[in-house]
């Protein structure tokens, strides 16, 4: 009976492995799209790709990305953790949603962010503005009292991206870092419970911080502008199918003034909405990510400020106008002029560059660093 | 490629047992050799010039030894050259930096990859050499058998170093028994779910911690025992792998762990952890220098060579080196004055006193250089607690607490004391229904292994680097 039981045993083992081999082999998708990215395809085999290293390394990540059955063993892997798994997103305590966990970069990493750090400082230095580096860290690196069970913090990972940016930043860059700020100011909500993008409130505390280095007077929110609340169909939230109610939130603000403004986008007039709303964050503010607004203001302080980023610095945009004279944006992501920061400084006057490399996945990401620089 | 990766468990782990049990007996050899080429070819394909390169080296070295009269000249020159291949690939670049450092000269540091698993198999095929030297073994003189023996994949790249006298008769002639090859899967099984279980999710939290500045006590404590069970679980694991695909294959590899972190002194803890090193050093390098037969100073000498070497060959940095000084340090302390005092004294102190010296010693071995050593040291014993700290704990504990049970468990014999007494369990009922839950747990940690395997994409063996 025991060695029934034992051929029973190697059976199932020799069928598990033919099984997920038959199975991954087969395979060949080109796309994930609960994870959103590119799945790497099974390599054509030739004599050259033999001795190259690259061709194992392909087909190692191939195998993993055409496993068979992947998507069921990951959901797995979270009910194995306690956790409910939602595509892309991982559910923490109080309904938070959160992205999966930070890959622990490798050591060459923070070599790699060194460079491109000193990139930004060339380009900081090839401008005539006051270059202001606002580095937003991931929302699980703030948020760590609602993280999901064996949920892997981003914060370590980020301290150590701002340790290395404060030393390598030229001391004429400005270095903001959101995380303290939103900590001096005692706010942990700074995060929709179900996206990665920061609140109105807490955006108005980045403001301020920005104002201090830009000698702007900073005005009061509550006298400036109502701030709506409404369920927030956040990021993570619309990929999975509406299936996390969250408590309504601030999201939209309405001015409580009269903030009179000529909006340009690629040079052409725009009627477009700077206070938007609706429920979700790109309804709210500038009517989601532009590649490059310029907005004329009313106000007359001869301050003109640039923002160099992506969607999180949308209501940085908003919120600005009632500072600035003039307010511009880009986002290298979908602006192709082939123009550089520099080109924008110059061809609008721009006494500061806000750079927000911020991303959901990294905080300090090489890739998203470079496109912001327009490389 | 590496073991706990789903193209070596679903791709060339089938294709090599398919392969290996349908050609005859006269081509297994053939076919471990060719998948062993393979395997290695996943970590460079220019670095399988080397390996072979050194295989040829030992294996003209031997017929020299063997055949002609000038033995310890060859021997000399063998082990020269093996030695000088793992000190150019392995230590070129620590030495230039030291030497620069020193002289405050600026000679150009060679960025010299380091060849997957070298450590491992130049100590391999040494081995061989000197004990044809010595005649404890016969001259192999079939150079494919040869390259076979240090080459074979489930110790090539990670250990243990299996000794040519371990696996001689293996290599001529073995049998595949339907005993081992049971045993052989459940030892895969239950290594490669410690692995990816268990080692990887310690990683996790203990690179987190060691990554991070100002670290209070608490969580610097943690960030240590993370990483004492990830060692351990990392490393036994890969032994235990490597130990379940011998014996399917037919040869049985010596046990490279023996439950470490039970031991009660640290000369048990070395002879319980990483065996295939400790006593390769014992037997190459200790006893030749004289061992303990030359008088108390002698010996002490011949402990700090080997200790120094022990700890030079787990990497090129200063703080492998204090690490293997360190255990120098308490060995010799244990060998002349705490010998008797650790024997007298209750055994859950002197239990308790090898924990504290194994764990400070990781933390030694886990940090990268010399500065962020002593922060981290300064963290731990500032005794620093604020209730911040705590918070911070309790999330951690929180999301870990499932794998810290799994490995306090999994770190002693538990496992195999069950097991083996369902072996020798009398009732039959009993013992059906015990074996039944037995291999239904294989199976199910197995499936349980391939969902993190699925989700996990950050899987290095720390063991690769040495």
């Amino acid at each position: 009976m025991e060695n029934k039981i034992k051929k029973i045993f190697i059976c199932i083992f020799v069928f598990i492995l033919m099984l997920f081999m038959i199975m991954t082999l087969s395979n060949n998708k080109k796309y994930s799209q609960v994870e959103r990215r590119k799945l790497t395809t099974f390599p054509k085999i030739s004599v050259q790709s033999i001795i190259s290293k690259n061709y194992y390394d392909i087909l190692t990540n191939a195998f993993s990305d055409q496993l068979a059955f992947r998507k069921y063993l990951v959901k797995g892997y979270f009910l194995f953790n306690f956790q409910r798994y939602y595509g892309d997103a991982v559910k923490g305590n109080n309904n938070q949603l959160y992205s999966p966990s930070e890959i622990i970069p490798p050591s060459s990493y923070y070599k790699n962010l060194e460079k491109v750090l000193k990139k930004v400082n060339e380009v900081a230095e090839s401008t005539n503005a006051k270059f202001i580096f606002l580095s937003i860290p991931r929302k699980d690196a703030y948020m760590r009292n609602d993280l999901p069970n064996n949920y892997n913090s981003s914060y370590s990972i980020y301290q150590k991206q701002v340790s290395i940016a404060k030393e390598t930043l030229n001391d004429s860059i400005v270095f903001i870092n959101a995380y303290e700020v939103f900590e001096q100011n005692g706010v942990y909500n700074c995060y929709y419970s179900n996206d990665h993008h920061i609140t109105p409130r807490c955006a108005y505390l980045l403001l301020n911080e920005i104002n201090k280095n830009t000698g702007v007077s900073t005005y009061s929110l509550e006298n400036t502008f109502d701030i709506k609340q409404t369920i927030v169909n956040g990021g993570y939230n619309r990929q999975l199918g509406q299936t996390v109610k969250a408590k309504p939130e601030d999201l939209y603000i309405v001015p409580k003034i009269d903030i009179n403004y000529i909006r340009y986008e690629n040079n052409k007039l725009s009627n477009k909405k700077i206070y938007g709303k609706g429920h979700s964050y790109e309804d709210a503010y500038m009517e989601g990510d532009m590649a490059y607004t310029k907005i004329i203001t009313s106000v007359k302080n001869n301050k003109k400020i640039m923002y160099v980023g992506s969607s999180y610095t949308n209501i940085l945009e908003a919120l600005s106008l009632p500072s600035y004279e003039l307010m511009t944006s880009i986002d290298y992501r979908h602006n192709k002029s082939g123009k550089s920061i520099n080109d924008y400084v110059n061809e609008n006057d721009i006494d500061y560059v806000v750079f927000v490399p911020a991303q959901s996945n990294n905080a300090f990401s090489i890739q998203q660093i470079k496109l912001h620089l327009g490389y | 490629m590496v073991f706990s990766s789903s193209i070596f468990i679903f791709l060339f782990l089938p294709l090599v047992l398919l392969f290996y049990f349908i050609v005859p007996e006269k081509f297994k050899n053939y076919v471990l050799l060719i998948f062993s080429i393979i395997f290695y070819l996943f970590g460079g394909p220019k670095y399988l010039l080397l390996l072979i390169l050194v295989v040829l080296i030992d294996y003209l070295g031997a017929i020299l030894i063997d055949k002609t009269n000038k033995r310890k000249l060859f021997l000399f020159l063998t082990i020269t050259l093996n030695i000088g291949i793992l000190v150019y690939f392995k230590y070129t670049g620590f030495f230039i930096e030291n030497i620069n450092s020193l002289f405050n000269i600026d000679l150009h540091v060679p960025k010299i990859i380091l060849p997957i698993g070298i450590s491992f198999y130049t100590f391999q095929a040494m081995s061989y050499v000197i004990d044809v030297y010595r005649k404890k073994v016969t001259l192999q003189k079939n150079f494919l058998t040869l390259l076979l023996y240090v080459s074979l994949f489930p110790q090539l790249v990670a250990g243990p170093i299996v000794r040519y006298e371990t696996i001689e008769k293996e290599l001529k002639n073995r049998k595949t028994t339907f005993d081992d090859f049971c045993y052989g899967i459940e030892r895969f099984i239950l290594g490669l779910s410690k692995k990816v279980i268990i080692a990887n999710q310690m990683g996790k939290l203990a690179d987190t911690i060691f990554l991070s500045n100002n670290l209070s006590s608490p969580i610097a404590f943690l960030g240590g025992l993370a990483y004492m069970f990830q060692i351990y679980f990392d490393f036994s694991a890969y032994s235990d792998m490597a130990i379940g695909m011998g014996r399917i294959f037919g040869f049985k590899f010596l046990e490279n762990f023996n439950f470490p972190y039970i031991s009660k002194s640290i000369t048990e803890f070395w002879r319980r952890w990483h065996i295939s090193l400790s006593t390769w050093f014992k037997d190459y390098v200790y006893i030749p220098l004289g061992g303990n037969r030359k008088g108390p100073k002698r010996q002490i000498i011949n402990m700090f060579i080997v200790w120094t070497l022990t700890g030079f060959w787990h990497g090129a940095e200063w703080n492998f080196i204090i690490w293997g000084l360190y255990y120098f340090v308490f060995l010799v302390l244990e060998k002349y004055i705490l010998k008797n005092i650790l024997k007298k004294i209750p055994s859950f102190l002197s239990h308790l006193y090898t924990l504290i010296i194994v764990y400070i010693g990781w933390v030694i071995f886990r940090c990268d250089n010399l500065s962020s050593l002593v922060l981290y040291f300064k963290s731990l014993f500032s005794f620093n607690i604020t209730s911040f700290s705590l918070n911070e704990l309790s999330v951690y504990i929180e999301s870990y607490w499932v794998y810290f049970i799994l490995a306090f468990l999994f770190q002693t014999p538990i496992y195999y004391k069950i097991t083996e007494k369902i072996d020798k369990m009398k009732g039959k009922k009993i013992k059906e229904v015990l074996t039944v839950f037995h291999y239904s747990f294989l199976i199910i940690i197995f499936i349980i292994t391939i969902m993190f395997l699925a989700y996990s994409s950050y899987n290095p063996f720390i063991y690769f680097r040495f």
